[in-house]
């Protein structure tokens, strides 16, 4: 199946993307966990990465922030090409993950404080900014605890307020509503479709295929390290002839290990 | 500085790091040593309160008798009651004491009443059980109740004999200790004081080491602060300059406490325990706070790295404890009575800032050799925290949880990017490499021995550092080996300026120097003794101390150095950075400022015609005339620049009709292929 003919860009290009995977590799060691992945992603789209455990969803996100140095191909973030020095470009970026925890020792005004610093922000900017991130992820009860004391749901919560602090134009989201209560996981949804109003440029990994179906513009789907299909939920459907999302992973994973 | 605050706040908040940094310095070891004293006190009341329970086996001289009487914490039972059976063992006399409940028990020897009688020695056999708490106490007291009596005795019979008691004593001893009490307690803090504040020091920069790096890749957080738009440079700044506050405040808290608590022990106590404080003066306090924190800075890189490269607390737990340990090392060497911070020494690692706080304890305080310390300990740092940040940003020290710790190949080898840091690092080797090469190849000839240092501690490691660094520039235009935009008037223009710097720059910062700073002394002194002057050829120290340095030098601060600083920062922060670490590298603090201006000079020149060639002709051209002035002319004729004279109007002059020219615009079917030449630097 040649994956260009599926690849579409949607109809109201051309406009520079946001966010662009150029051929990104990643090994380690033998295993090769990120294999030539090429993608875009524009202002004001939601792109959902869409893969099971293991699939290489967190080593190429790394690779589009800057956290991760690529093997092969690189990353550009508006057009700039990513590395590990070119820390400015991170000015314009939000990213949350698993592992991006919080500091323990700070309360939430603290932690977000020192992270719209890092971002340069000046005191004004961050007083009103911080204000709005309270109100947007209900955080007031909270708002003067430790990071370290609060429960999964309010942390998560918290940790998004840290990666949209900065006001960023590109956003992504690892994996944010993983073992998330329902009260939570309707902040992700609320927060993602706000950064879709706001034209931010927007890349989600998960594998609930709820969420897929509710949120994404466009879609990736992400196996064994391979992007193997691009585009809406609609095109992907019926370019593969299937009913929904799992069949389609489902399939693609069988024909992978057709021997 | 945003890292920096939040770590601290963060680190403070830790427990164990206030527990290391509070209550062990302050209330466990304070509280130690006023118990201690107090227990020690008390002790001596005991003693002086005890009193000693005396017999004998048969009866005393009369004199001694009455003496045991009349002296005060010794009671004499008399002679014991008869024995039911001979005490022959040891065990037979220590159970006989216990028994009676004596301290001790005289036994005079069968002849000793008759050899009182004929000017003999009466043996007195005294038994004692050791085990008693105050049994060596009261042998002492009781050895010099027994001595007066028998002085007593030997006067009375030296008086029958008609002998004067001089006749017996031809030499009689007497010391007088002329050291005051500050000095005894400069002696007594210096030897213990470095050793306990490096001990502290490192133990309360431990926990805030391992936390805000190890702890911060165990608790996930280290991803986070990756996402943020900071260079690793940056997050390890912030984290080392938290660690060395905490190092440094616990050093202050411990000078206080001890301060405090002999204080404490001195008030109270009253003379009774003397303890000799060492003399505090503003000086010596400030020192001291530079000392401490000199000691925090290296302790903390030193920390800093290691525990960059532990996967978790535990981890950095065992990797911590042997570099600890290795580290503290060279302070026992501070303890030792007789080292002393010297030439030598002042280069060496933590051991340098023992034997700096030693000295400044002991009022013993070389204001060269303390120079030395601090550019060192701010060599040996630059080169820590720079191999923090490249290990910062490699990605197995931060995430890999098996296999090596990190890619050291990359870490060590690949190159930088270009700007501040690398170049601190390179004068940072530059300057140790120097410094020893100068105490190894002073050695050797004079000559040779300056030419060597400067080609293999100083061109070698810059034409490698240049080669490294690389980047798309060719390696002449990285040594700043270039064709200046306009030849003519930069020739022009470096020979003027070289002609007139040395009048008109450098001897005005001398004067300046002297009249501000009366101990510094003359710079020429200093140089005139190193390279015995007289004795040496002129062509030889022409070539020794103004062609090499001039090419080399240049080569290093207005090529390598300010070629890597440009390419990060402005004209005026390049500049005066570069002069900075050119004044800083001669390692000496009489030369800083001369040289230092001098290097402002040189910048820029460098920085305006973009080449280092004039700078040559100017650096070898004010060498030699102070070179040749130094060897050739009469002491009569030097003792004219020893103070202001209108010659350095010319000079400045000469500078400033120098600086005109080298400003002259390029000329114009240069410009074009000049610029670039440039444009990939």
């Amino acid at each position: 199946m040649d994956r260009k003919s599926i690849q579409q860009r949607p109809t109201t290009a051309p406009r520079p993307p946001a966010l662009e995977a150029l051929g990104l590799s990643r090994s380690y060691g033998e295993h090769l966990a990120v294999d030539n992945v090429s993608f875009e992603i524009f202002p004001g789209e939601v792109f959902g990465l869409l893969g099971p455990n293991g699939a290489g969803k967190t080593s190429l996100l790394r690779m589009l922030s800057g956290i991760l140095e690529p093997d092969r191909g690189h990353a550009r973030i508006n057009g700039e090409r990513v590395t590990r020095d070119a820390h400015h470009l991170r000015r314009g970026l939000g990213y949350l993950s698993g592992d991006t925890s919080l500091y323990g020792r700070l309360s939430v005004v603290e932690m977000l404080t020192y992270f719209g610093q890092l971002h340069g922000m000046t005191k004004e900017q961050l007083d009103s900014r911080i204000d709005r991130m309270v109100n947007d992820f209900g955080l007031e009860s909270f708002k003067a605890q430790r990071c370290g004391a609060l429960s999964s749901g309010q942390s998560q919560r918290a940790n998004l307020a840290r990666a949209f602090i900065s006001n960023p134009k590109i956003v992504i989201l690892d994996e944010p509503t993983v073992g998330l209560d329902v009260i939570s996981g309707e902040f992700v949804v609320q927060a993602i479709e706000r950064a879709r109003s706001e034209r931010k440029a927007v890349l989600f990994s998960t594998h609930i295929m709820s969420e897929v179906d509710k949120l994404c513009d466009r879609i990736g789907l992400l196996l064994r390290g391979q992007l193997k299909a691009v585009g809406s939920r609609a095109d992907l459907l019926k370019s593969f002839k299937v009913s929904d999302l799992s069949e389609l992973i489902l399939s693609l994973h069988k024909e992978d290990h057709r021997p | 500085m945003t890292i920096a605050r939040k770590e601290l706040i963060d680190s403070l908040r830790d427990r164990r790091t206030l527990v290391t940094m509070l209550l062990l310095p302050m209330v466990i070891y304070s509280g130690a040593i006023l118990v201690s004293a107090e227990v020690a006190m008390s002790e001596r009341e005991a003693i002086s309160n005890h009193t000693f329970r005396v017999s004998s086996t048969e009866p005393l001289p009369p004199k001694l008798e009455a003496s045991l009487h009349n002296t005060e914490g010794f009671q004499f039972l008399g002679q014991t009651q008869r024995l039911t059976a001979p005490l022959v063992k040891d065990s037979d006399f220590r159970g006989y004491l216990k028994s009676q409940e004596l301290d001790y028990l005289i036994i005079p020897s069968s002849t000793a009443s008759h050899a009182l009688d004929t000017l003999g020695t009466a043996h007195l056999s005294i038994v004692f059980d050791a085990t008693e708490p105050y049994a060596e106490a009261g042998k002492d007291k009781l050895r010099s109740a027994i001595l007066e009596v028998s002085k007593e005795i030997k006067l009375e019979r030296l008086a029958g004999l008609g002998i004067d008691e001089a006749t017996i004593k031809p030499l009689q001893p007497e010391f007088r200790s002329v050291s005051s009490n500050a000095d005894l307690g400069g002696q007594f803090a210096g030897s213990i004081l470095p050793f306990l504040l490096l001990f502290f020091i490192a133990l309360s920069s431990f926990y805030p080491a391992v936390d805000l790096t190890a702890g911060e890749k165990e608790r996930g957080t280290i991803v986070t602060l990756l996402t943020t738009p900071v260079n690793s440079i940056e997050v390890v700044a912030g984290k080392y300059i938290a660690i060395v506050a905490i190092g440094t405040l616990t050093g202050l808290l411990n000078v206080g406490a001890m301060g405090l608590t002999f204080w404490r022990v001195l008030g109270s106590g009253g003379s009774k325990l003397s303890v000799p404080l060492p003399e505090v003066t503003a000086g010596s306090s400030l020192a001291m706070l530079i000392a401490v924190l000199l000691t925090a800075m290296l302790l903390g890189g030193i920390m800093l790295v290691a525990s960059t490269l532990a996967r978790s607390f535990r981890d950095a737990n065992n990797l911590l404890s042997p570099v600890l340990f290795v580290a503290l090392s060279p302070g026992i060497f501070g303890m030792l009575p007789r080292s002393a911070l010297t030439a030598k020494w002042a280069a060496v690692p933590i051991a340098n800032c023992v034997l700096l706080m030693k000295g400044i304890l002991q009022n013993d305080f070389k204001m060269n050799l303390a120079f030395v310390v601090v550019f060192s300990t701010f060599a040996y740092t630059a080169l820590l925290i720079f191999v923090a940040a490249r290990l910062f940003s490699d990605e197995s020290a931060l995430f890999s949880q098996t296999g090596p710790r990190a890619d050291f190949r990359s870490v060590l080898l690949s190159p930088p990017q270009p700007g501040v840091a690398p170049a601190i690092t390179l004068i940072a080797i530059v300057f140790l490499g120097n410094y020893y090469g100068g105490l190894l190849v002073e050695s050797w000839s004079v000559i040779g021995g300056i030419v060597a240092n400067q080609v293999l501690f100083q061109l070698i490691p810059a034409l490698v550092f240049a080669r490294w660094m690389g980047g798309s520039s060719t390696f002449t235009n990285a040594l700043g080996m270039t064709r200046p935009h306009n030849p003519h008037a930069a020739a022009m223009s470096g020979l003027l300026i070289g002609a007139g710097a040395w009048l008109g720059i450098s001897l005005p910062i001398l004067w300046v120097q002297q009249a501000l700073f009366t101990g510094i002394g003359q710079a020429s002194e200093s140089l005139k003794d190193s390279l015995s002057i007289e004795h040496t050829p002129l062509l030889a120290l022409l070539f020794a101390t103004a062609l090499v340095p001039a090419i080399i030098e240049e080569i290093t601060f207005r090529g390598v150095i300010l070629g890597q600083l440009r390419a990060r920062q402005g004209a005026i922060t390049t500049i005066v950075i570069q002069a900075v670490l050119f004044g800083l590298v001669h390692g000496s603090l009489y030369r800083f400022f001369p040289t230092a201006a001098l290097g402002v000079l040189l910048g820029v020149i460098a920085w305006k015609t973009r080449s280092i060639w004039p700078g040559i002709v100017v650096h070898f051209l004010t060498n030699a005339i102070l070179v040749t002035l130094e060897s050739q002319a009469s002491e009569t004729f030097m003792k004219t620049f020893s103070a202001p004279t209108a010659w350095s109007f010319l000079g400045l002059v000469l500078v400033g009709l120098g600086i005109t020219a080298a400003m002259r615009p390029k000329s114009p079917q240069q410009s074009s292929l000049r610029t670039s030449e440039f444009s990939d630097n």
